[in-house]
Order: structure tokens, then sequence, then C-alpha cells
């Protein structure tokens, strides 16, 4: 078991790597240069070159990615931002924090609605418990979160007044832009758990249970949502990990630092070491998080355990 | 077993979610009676007044730094600030400036003749700041209180460069050495100091009213600023009256007007949005060289219509590159000989004498996202009415800004500001110019390599003119000859909508408010 | 992961005697679909929409969509433009029919697209095993874990906005799934006996995954492309309100809401249409997939 966790972390290597290279592949096709960047509109074209030359940016692209590598290993430094001129850890982490605390909180209010319900139309197909719940997540899967966000906005913040509309000064703050996430996120666990539970009560050993003379709820409860959890943690891991990175518009809408509007202002500026930071630190957390989803499996279903430690 | 496993993770979950939601509440701003609380656009990228180009940053710092001379955006012109009085040799090639003596710098040291040296030569060393140095040699004491500014060409419109170079504390910079810049400071003489307690540059910073300050302490005693991006969450805020003044995007104007709740002041800015085309285009050089095209473009450009769509009919249609209203020596709106009016049927003739009666393919309409963006999408579609094709491209201001550098644009839109000396027009024209010019005269296509001698002559002659009657008159012949080549030319003054608390006594500026004149009424 | 593994081996039955069975296993489907009431409202919906995409011409002149008048500047509805007009005097109903083919092409495409990449690489990486497959998979691991948007909008920021770039970064962003679908019911179908057989009476391997292999996970593909169309279609307009949209005057959806969001006050309506038609695309198209998942389940026979 340990050696699998170890194997796995080690992973955390090549997605470094297989991260930094792909972006700086990308970002080498990109118009501008951060010479230009850096100085300004006002810097001759000559101390323009000059800055760039200093950066190492007219280097062969595999040149500079390994020197950005180096520096990593080396200095443990991510570079400087282009526009800031701060460490790029250094700005990163603090808006890194404030997006990890309102993906939790999203997350936590969106599985702990999303889940029973999910289980509680499965478990009521066809009745008006699954039918109602069913079409209203339908229907908020298909609004962007942005359209839900300022609908909120306009009534909760402009119209009653009731919540500010910008930034995260207070515990309140985090209502409208929590909320609105939500409401996107929630719909994709409904469908999620609905569809797994579903799957579960027609697996061979619920039917032999209810055979049997099990009562239906002991059938549903320690038979079937056991197995039907399952993909659902997984699938809580994968979009845990996408919220990191995807509350872009949620950010954006209501001027809050995270890091989200970090990667759009970033690629805005083409802040090359801001955007490079972002990438890794977001694939760091994700592929962490897969880990952690593959360990809750094998303490969940002693089967996969047991491959573990015979396999790891 | 696993159900209380799920359960306890969602409890733990819940907690962890508590536990930091919790952690980010707690500071309340400040709330007391003598606050401004005010809008930024966007999250300071530094502290250093010499390490910025953006708007939104000069904002914040013209309350804080202090340069020689102040520019008055209210009534327009410049006033000595941190300079007592500013002399020029005959040949307008040195000025000698004596400093006031009783300024003192917010870590309490007093401003000396070593200070203002000091930050010349860090304004030198920036590249950001290239262009407002461009003419000055070096600065040099004379004693304390007494600095040369030797430039290295005769150059009368100095004021822009004295309000630029912030003077900064030589004690308070060196001390904080590479953090300069990356936290707050005690460098400037301004009226305000960054409150060092709460300056979080990515979402919220106050500046306290010093109370040293040489020309006494301001009435208002805080200035908070708030990071808003989004600007239907400025409105909200400002209709929540989380926000004391403001400008106003067009296209909330009349709601807020009509609130009734705000003092509403509507100006001319001193920004004008341009359009140029590019002669030395790679692909379309050989279209746009054609002199006939050039003026079917210039007549398919309704200015008016521009103002009611983009503007909501607040702007004001120009043909001058810098609004006379703010800018010293600049030519009035009358003094244009020969402005090109909007004629569509004239257009469609030109090009048809040009010798594409079906229309033409003009190649990229260049725009940075965001405001370019709205007036090239007005201006695109008009080319288009008189069979001038393009395509627009719309990029970031970094992308597009640098592509407008480098020439690699074959139309385009562009706006300029903070011009209040016509001699700032230079960039456009000079051949030596420095920073963003839009259009090259004396590029390889040879066009206009004559007449580029000639502007570079005419600007010479206006800088080492010290009369202003005397360079009106040569910046308006430069004007005309410049206009007459239809490369660039002004489209429209935008309009400044500002929005203020109506218990503010605030002074509405277009741009750079100063904070210092304003007073909650009693 | 269990669910797509699960399904193929189901399929695997039917798909022994495949010439026999599988018309009218396509009825069986065509039958069980017909009676979810939601897909034939999805269904419905969506047929309207591809009717409004085919017939745009006839209901609103593309060029009402695109020439300016000033004088109509967010005019109200009225019967020369039912929707109204905005912010540049465009007329919104043109606007709107037109924009369904640039959104609609767009999200149609990336979905198709982002299916035959994904599914190429999958049925390699499957059919391979061995370096190729660890290969892939690896590389795969790494290129799940960048962030999506930030991905998308790097690619846009490099190549610029335009229709095939749009397609090509949301391709990118979501051909990941397919690899994983596709291997895994590959990896589970291998070692049938009838792939078996197929390889003895020398068939290539490229034949064996095509005529083969890919039919037996077609049917969860299908769903999948299916819902990615509304995914994307949603995402287009996420890229727009962070300012990746397709350079106007092209009308676009996605664009036409996050440009009307500064006229939301005086002019609400100018938000509340492009939003329904997103809405409304996404809604059905949704609906339609999920009864497709539902009609091909075959244990949902009874």
């Amino acid at each position: 078991m340990h050696r699998y966790i170890i194997k796995r972390l080690l992973f955390l290597i090549p997605t470094v790597l297989g991260v930094t290279l792909i972006i700086f592949i990308v970002m080498n096709v990109t118009p501008g240069n951060p010479g230009r960047m850096i100085l300004g509109p006002n810097a001759t074209a000559a101390e323009v070159e000059a800055m760039n030359e200093e950066l190492g940016y007219n280097d062969p692209i595999l040149v500079r990615w390994f020197n950005y590598l180096k520096d990593i290993v080396t200095k443990g430094s991510f570079g400087q931002s282009y526009s800031t001129k701060r460490d790029v850890l250094e700005e990163l982490w603090p808006r890194f924090l404030v997006t990890l605390r309102l993906a939790i909180l999203v997350l936590t209010l969106s599985v702990c609605i999303g889940v029973p319900l999910g289980i509680l139309s499965a478990v009521k197909q066809n009745s008006l418990m699954d039918t109602i719940p069913t079409m209203i997540a339908f229907f908020l899967a298909a609004v962007p979160s942005f359209v839900v966000g300022i609908v909120l906005m306009y009534i909760f913040a402009l119209k009653l007044g009731w919540f500010h509309s910008y930034g995260l000064k207070s515990v309140s703050d985090y209502v409208l832009p929590v909320v609105s996430a939500t409401i996107c996120e929630l719909s994709a666990y409904l469908r999620f758990t609905k569809s797994s539970m579903l799957e579960a009560i027609r697996q061979d050993y619920v039917r032999t249970a209810r055979a049997k003379g099990v009562a239906e709820r002991t059938v549903i409860w320690k038979h079937a949502l056991k197995n039907a959890l399952l993909p659902v943690v997984t699938s809580i891991g994968m979009r845990f990990g996408c919220l990191l990175a995807g509350m872009v518009t949620t950010e954006q809408l209501f001027s809050i630092p995270g890091v989200g509007s970090l990667i759009v202002e970033s690629i805005s500026m083409k802040d090359e070491p801001m955007i490079i930071g972002c990438a890794v630190m977001v694939s760091i957390c994700f592929t962490l998080l897969m880990i952690g989803v593959d360990l809750i499996y094998a303490f969940i279903d002693p089967r996969i355990r047991a491959k573990y430690s015979k396999g790891g | 077993m696993k159900k209380r496993f799920i359960s306890l993770l969602m409890s733990m979950l819940m907690l962890a979610a508590a536990l930091t939601g919790c952690a980010g509440g707690g500071e309340s701003s400040g709330g007391s009676e003598n606050t401004v609380t005010l809008r930024n656009t966007a999250a300071l990228t530094t502290s250093d007044p010499n390490q910025t180009t953006n708007t939104h940053e000069y904002t914040v710092f013209e309350n804080i730094y202090e340069g020689l001379y102040d520019l008055n955006e209210a009534t327009g012109g410049y006033d000595l600030r941190l300079a007592e009085k500013v002399e020029a040799n005959e040949d307008v090639t040195e000025y000698i400036v004596t400093l006031r003596k009783d300024v003192k710098f917010h870590n309490g040291e007093t401003m000396t003749a070593d200070d203002v040296v000091f930050s010349y030569e860090m304004a030198q060393n920036s590249p950001k700041q290239a262009s407002f140095v461009r003419p000055l040699d070096h600065v040099e004491k004379v004693d304390d209180y007494t600095v040369k500014i030797v430039l290295n060409q005769p150059f009368s419109p100095i004021g822009h460069m004295l309000f630029k170079v912030k003077i900064l504390s030589q004690k308070e910079v060196t001390e904080q050495g590479d953090d300069f810049g990356k936290i707050a400071n005690k460098a400037g003489t301004g009226p305000y100091m960054w409150d060092e307690e709460n300056y979080n540059p990515l979402t919220s910073w106050s500046a306290v009213a010093f109370e040293d300050y040489y020309r006494g302490k301001a009435k208002i005693d805080r200035i908070v600023w708030n990071v808003i991006e989004d600007d239907t969450s400025a409105i909200t805020a400002l209709q929540n009256g989380e926000i004391d003044y403001m400008i106003v995007p067009i296209s909330y104007w009349e709601d807020i007007k009509s609130s009734d709740k705000f003092t509403c002041v509507e100006k001319e800015s001193n920004e004008v949005m341009t359009f140029c085309i590019n002669i030395e285009s790679k692909n379309y050089g050989s279209v746009l060289q054609n002199d006939l095209v050039r003026e079917a473009i210039m007549y398919a450009i309704d200015r008016d219509a521009v103002n009611q769509l983009v503007c909501d009919g607040y702007g004001t249609p120009t043909y001058m590159y810098i609004n006379p209203n703010y800018a010293a020596a600049a030519p009035t709106a009358d003094s244009l000989e020969n402005p090109i009016p909007f004629d569509l049927e004239k257009s469609k003739a030109l090009l048809a004498e040009a010798g594409y009666p079906d229309g033409v393919d003009v190649g990229e309409f260049l725009a940075a996202a965001g405001r370019n963006e709205s007036y090239a999408i007005a201006i695109q579609a008009q080319l288009e009415a008189a069979g001038i094709r393009s395509t627009l491209v719309v990029q970031d201001y970094s992308v597009a800004g640098d592509r407008l550098v480098a020439q690699e644009y074959d139309l385009a839109m562009a706006y300029d500001c903070g011009n209040y000396d016509f001699n700032n027009f230079e960039q456009q024209c000079a051949s030596a110019s420095v920073g963003i010019k839009n259009c090259v005269f004396d590029g390889p296509a040879g066009k206009f390599n004559e007449l580029s001698d000639q502007f570079d002559a005419w600007l010479q002659e206006g800088a080492s003119t010290a009369d202003e009657e005397e360079r009106i008159a040569i910046y308006t012949e430069l004007y005309n000859a410049f206009y007459d080549t239809h490369t660039l030319t002004p489209v429209i003054v935008i309009p400044s909508c500002i929005a203020y608390n109506k218990d503010l006594d605030a002074v509405a500026v277009p741009t750079d408010y100063r904070v210092y004149d304003w007073s909650w009424k009693a | 992961m269990a669910k797509n593994s699960t399904r193929p081996v189901v399929a695997t039955l039917d798909g022994e005697d495949i010439n026999f069975k599988r018309p009218s296993q396509t009825k069986e489907i065509l039958r069980r679909l017909r009676k979810n009431k939601g897909a034939m409202i999805g269904l419905f919906l969506l047929i309207c929409i591809v009717l409004v995409v085919i017939f745009a011409d006839f209901i609103a002149p593309y060029e009402a969509g695109v020439v300016q008048v000033a004088e109509n500047k967010l005019a109200p509805m009225s019967p020369e433009h039912p929707l109204g007009c905005d912010s540049y005097g465009r007329d919104v109903l043109s606007r709107l029919v037109h924009g369904a083919r640039n959104s609609l092409l767009v999200a149609v495409a990336a979905s198709i697209s982002s299916c035959l990449f994904g599914c190429t690489l999958g049925a390699i990486a499957g059919y391979f095993g061995g370096k190729i497959d660890m290969l892939i998979m690896r590389a795969l691991d790494i290129f799940m874990s960048i962030p999506d948007l930030l991905f998308t909008m790097v690619v846009v920021a490099a190549l610029s906005s335009s229709i095939p770039v749009l397609i090509i970064a949301m391709t990118l962003a979501y051909f990941t799934n397919y690899v994983r679908l596709v291997r895994s019911g590959v990896l589970n179908l291998v070692d049938q006996e009838y792939v078996e057989a197929a390889r003895a009476g020398g068939s290539s391997s490229a034949r064996i995954i095509i005529s083969h292999i890919i039919p037996n996970t077609l049917g969860i593909i299908l769903v999948n492309v299916t819902l990615n169309v509304s995914s994307l279609v949603i995402y287009q307009s996420t890229l727009s309100f962070i300012g990746l949209s397709l350079p106007a005057p092209a009308p676009e959806w996605g664009s036409m809401l996050s440009s009307a969001r500064v006229d939301m006050m005086r002019a609400p309506l100018l938000v509340v249409f492009p939003a329904l038609a997103i809405v409304l695309t996404a809604f059905s198209v949704n609906l339609l997939g999920d009864g497709l998942r539902d009609a091909m389940d075959p244990r949902l026979k009874n």
C-alpha cells in the first residue's frame, strides 16, 4: 500500500515536467513578448530586446524549459511575475487559499444537497420525487454559471441590498458567489448520483437480496448505496479538481482574487511565469486529489485494497 | 460502517468549510464618517510610481506621491507643487528649480535637492517612464534646496515631465531596497500616505491623511480603495452606497442619473479615440498607400453614429488628436483646414476612382479588447457599408499594443490620453519618438519621408519656443499637415461621467482625482 | 469507471450475432426512446432549433443582424424588429437565429471531433496495450491535470479566436473522457472469442477495431457526444464571458449574452434572449441524451 502511494506520488514529477512543457510550447506560439510586457509601451524597441535577451526569451524553447526546471530544483523558485515582479508562489498562494475556501464551500454544499436528492430520485424513480428534482437539475445544468451569478447579484445585491456585490470581506460576502457556483455544480451531483444509484439497484445481488425478502429499506441503504457511492467519490474528486481552476466566471463577476481570475489576468498580460505557476499548482492539486480518491476507494472497497497490497 | 465513514467525511468537510469560511471574515472596512471609499478597476501591481503605465495605478498614486509640478485637471494647466520657482535659461535647455523648504516625506525626512536628483535618476532608469524623461539629460544639485535640470535639447513644454516624475525619499527607497514597490512605503510627499496596516494590493488598500503635509492636513482622513473589476458589480456597490465616487460606464449612466441619489457630472475627457491606417502594412500596404483609398476610408467614418452607438451621444465627435480644452499650446478645433466629413457616396465614388468599384479588402482591423473594441465594432461596420472590408481582430491590450508599436496591423483602433501639452503629439509624428507610435512616416515605403523630416523640424521649433501663441501657430501648421496624410484620424472624445455621494463635496475630474480637494458636507 | 466497464460486456451478448439482431435492437431502442416523454420533448425542441438553423435566412435576413443603425440603438420590440435591437442597432432576432449557426456549429463540431480524436487514442491504447497503452495513458493523466479553461484560454490566446481555433481548443478540453471510455471498452473486448477469431482470420488491427470494437461501445459514445454538445454550448458562453468569443460582428450566443450584460439595467431583454437560447438548447440536448442513455440500457428492457 505504501509503495503504491509512493509510486503515485512520484508520478507528480512527470506531471510537472509534462505540464510545464505543454504550456511552454503553446505560450511560445502566442504573439507578444515578455520584454514589452515588463517594460510597458513607453520603452524603446532596443530596451525591450535587451530585456528579452536578459530573460533568456530568445533561447530555444527547450533551453528555456530546462532553465525553468533548473530554477525550480535549485532555487525552489517558479520565477517572478512579469507584471508585479513578485515571486510567483508568493503571489499565487494567497489566491489559491481563497479559491480553495470557495471550492470547499461549493463542494460541501452541492454534495450535501445533490447526493441525497440523487439517491432520493433514484429510489423513488418515476414518482414526483424523481421527476421534479431531475427536471430542475436538467434545467440548472443548462444555465451558464455567470448567468446565475448575474441574476443573483441583480436581485440580492442591487434590488434587495442584502449582500455586497464584490469581494470577500465578511462571511456574508461568501453567500452570493458560493450559491451561484453551487447551483450549477449541484445538478451534476444529482444526475451522477442518480444514475449510479439506479445502476446499483439493478445489480443482481440487489435483486437477489430483494428476492430473499430483505426489507426494501435495507436493500437500498445497505446493499445498493454502498456500491453506488464508489463512482460518486471519484466524481467528487474530479469535480473538486476542476473547481479549483473553474470558478473563473464567479471570481471575475464578484471581484474575488482567486486562482481563476489570476489565470485570466495572467493570460491577458502574457505573464508566462504566472500562467505556468497556476497550471503547475492546479495540476499538482488535481493529481493529489486523484491519489486521495484512490485511497478512499481502497478504504471503502476491500477488494481494491487487497489488489493494491498485492500488486503494490 | 461505510455509511458512517461517508458521514464522517461530510462532517469533516463541513467543518473545514466553516473554519475556512470564518477565517475570511473578521476584517471590516473602516466605517468612520471621515472616509471616502473608491473603486479601483484592478489590483495594484506595484506601489512604485516609476514602475507603472496603468491608469488605475496613476489614479491612486496621484494622491500619495507628488512631482515638482502638479497637473490641475479641473482648471487645466500645471500648478507649482514641490517646486517654489522654476526658471528657464535663454535657449530653454536648462531649468533652475527652487524647492520648497517645508516639505516632509511620509517617513518624516525633509525633502532636499538630493532626493530630487535621486528621483530623476530613478525615473531615467525606468523604461516605463522613458517617454516622459526623453528630453532630460541629467539633474544636478546646486544647493540643498535648488536643483538644475539639464536637457539634451531646447525644450519648453517641460511641465509634463515635472509633473510625471514623482519625488521619492532617497532614504526610504534605499532602505526598502528590492522590496520597494512590492510593499507599502513612506517615500511620498503627498497629502495621503499608504496605510501599512491595510495594504492588500489584490483586494483593498487605504491611505490616511498625512499629518505633516505642507499645505495642511487633508479634510478627509482616510481613502479606501476596493478592487471591483466587474462594472455591474461596481454599479451595484455604488447604488448601495458602498462607493462614494465613481466614473460610471456610459451604459449605466441614464440609470444612475435617474436614481437621483448622486451628484452627477458629465465632462469631456482628455481621452481621444483614434483610428489608424498602416501604410507600412506588409500585406495590404500597396492598397493602403493609395491616397484615394485612405481618403475613401476617411469619408466612410460617421463620427456622429459612433457617438450614438458607443457613447449614447455623450461623447464629442472630434478631429483633434489632443483635446484643446486640456492641453497647452494645442491648435483649436476650428484650425483644421480640411476636415473630412462623413459622406458615404463620396467614399464609394473615391473607392471606384481608386479602381475598386466593387469594394476592397484591407486586411485586419486590430483593436484591444474592451473599450477600443466597442469603437472598432462600430467603425468596422461603417467601413463595410462603404465597401471597405476588414476582419476585426480583438486581442488583449498587451498583445494589441505590442502589434501597434511593431506596425503589425492594417487598420487599428487606438486611444491616447494624458496629453496636457500639444508637444506630446511628438509621440505620433517625431521620427525619434519613444513609445506607442501608431503610424510610421519614415518607413521603408518612403511615402512621407520628406514630411517626416518636416514634422521633426516643426516639433523642434515648437519645443524651443517659449511663447504660447507662437507655439500654437507652429503646431497648427504641423497638425494640418499631419491630418492631411489621412493615416491617423481622431474620432471621438470619450465622455467622462462621474457620480458621487450627494453629501460629498468632490471635485469631479475626468481621470485622476485629488481627494485632498474634497470634503464631506457638514 | 465501474459504470463504463459494465456496459460493453453486456453489449457483447448482442454483439455475437450482430447481423441478425442489429435491426431489431435499433428498433427496440427507438421504441423505448419514443416512450420517454422527456426525450421526446428534447427531440422536439432540438428539431425546432435545427429547423431555425436551416431556415435562418427565411426567418430573418443576415444583413439586419450585422448592419448598424444608430437610430435603432436598443430599440424595443416592434413589428420590424420582433425582439428589438441591440446596442449597435442590430436586429436581435436576426442575430439570434444566425448566431445559432455559429454557436451550434462550434459545439457540434467540437463534440464530434473530440469524440473522434479521443476514441482513436483510446482504441490504440486499449488494443495494442503494453508500452503504447502506458505512454498514452500517462500522457493523458498529465494532460487531464491541466485545468481545461486555462488550456483553452492559452490556446486561443496563441492562435487568436476564430471558429476553427475554438473547435480545436474545445476538442482538446473534451477528448479525454473518450480515451478512457473506449480504452476500457476495448480492454474488455480484446480477449473476447470473436475478436480472436477475427484476428485468426487475418483481419488487420485497424479493421478489427473499427468493425468489432467500436460498434460495441458506440451506444455510450453516442450518448456522450450528445451530452457534450450541451456542455460545449455552455462552455462557449463561458469563454465569451471571459473575452474569448468569435470576432465581431459574427453573431454568436455567448458573445451576445456577455456583450448585452452592460446594458442589463436598461434593456434586460437583451440578456434574456441569448440566455434563453443557450439554456433551451442545452436543456433539450440533455433531455435527449439522457433519454438515449436510458433507451440503450438493455437492463431497462422490462
